[in-house]
């Protein structure tokens, strides 16, 4: 499987570490024990278009949110954490 | 006089020395920043800082992209880099000397490439990959700024001090067949 860094470029997956699920919104410190359930532990397990993070320990060092599908494992889109967010503000 | 490593006969297929006489220091733009740091490294230094995987050379220092907005600033040894670009770039990027963090091989000769090939997985074929160019890349599983010098093919390899024997001992083993020119290193 090969990764392609939007620095670096087409890298092996071992280049990368995967963190989990991307875009997954703390909740507030008052909310209830199964809304912190829900965020700490529960994931959806998609059969399908599923964004993860990835940190390019062997690169650029940048956190990457991968969109792949889950069941053949094609990458759809790899996009640079810090510029989704910053589009997102 | 180097001494040679591995095949003894003919010219060495690879030359290695240590660039023992630099300045580095790591350049991290702050957030939002990243145009004031650039325009006080462009007014200093006549650079532009690239971004992307290049490495651009001015009269006094040389700058290498280390990752998004980040920067590799390698100068010939000065009393004080971390000061000195400190002062230049103010608050809008964070500074770490890097002098004695990491350990600068420059490997050349017409070999090279076919050596470094043992070691990473990127294409460093001159169709792709240039004089100027840089990558980070693990190279034998330590992970290493490369670029490359000119077309000899002369490339630098930076690794962390810690591991830059390790990259020494991988470098002896892989170019002992077409024969190793050690130069002046401390390793």
């Amino acid at each position: 499987m090969r990764i392609v860094c939007p620095h670096c470029g087409e890298r092996p997956v071992d280049e990368f570490v995967p963190y989990g699920a991307a875009g997954l919104k703390r909740p507030d410190a008052s909310a209830s024990t199964s809304d912190w359930l829900d965020y700490v532990y529960l994931r959806d397990n998609k059969a399908g278009m599923h964004g993860e993070l990835f940190y390019h320990v062997g690169g650029c060092r940048a956190w990457l949110i991968v969109t792949r599908d889950t069941r053949t494992h094609a990458i759809a889109e790899v996009v640079a954490a810090r510029d989704q967010r910053d589009a997102a503000r | 006089m180097p001494q040679r490593i591995g095949r003894a006969d003919g010219p060495a297929g690879v030359t290695v020395h240590e660039r023992g006489d630099l300045s580095l220091g790591l350049i991290t733009a702050r957030r939002g920043m990243r145009t004031t740091c650039i325009d006080s490294l462009r007014a200093s230094y006549d650079l532009d800082a690239p971004m992307t995987a290049r490495i651009v050379h001015g009269r006094t220092l040389s700058l290498a992209w280390a990752g998004p907005e980040t920067w590799l600033a390698i100068g010939s040894a000065r009393p004080d880099i971390e000061t000195e670009l400190k002062a230049v770039v103010g608050q809008a990027a964070s500074i770490v000397d890097m002098s004695d963090q990491r350990v600068v091989m420059r490997i050349s000769g017409p070999m090279t490439r076919t050596v470094l090939a043992k070691g990473v997985t990127i294409d460093l074929h001159p169709r792709v990959f240039k004089p100027g160019d840089t990558a980070i890349t693990p190279l034998a599983h330590i992970t290493t700024q490369l670029w490359q010098v000119d077309d000899t093919p002369t490339f630098d390899l930076v690794s962390p001090h810690a591991t830059a024997r390790d990259m020494f001992h991988w470098l002896t083993v892989s170019a002992a067949e077409f024969g190793l020119d050690v130069g002046r290193t401390q390793l």
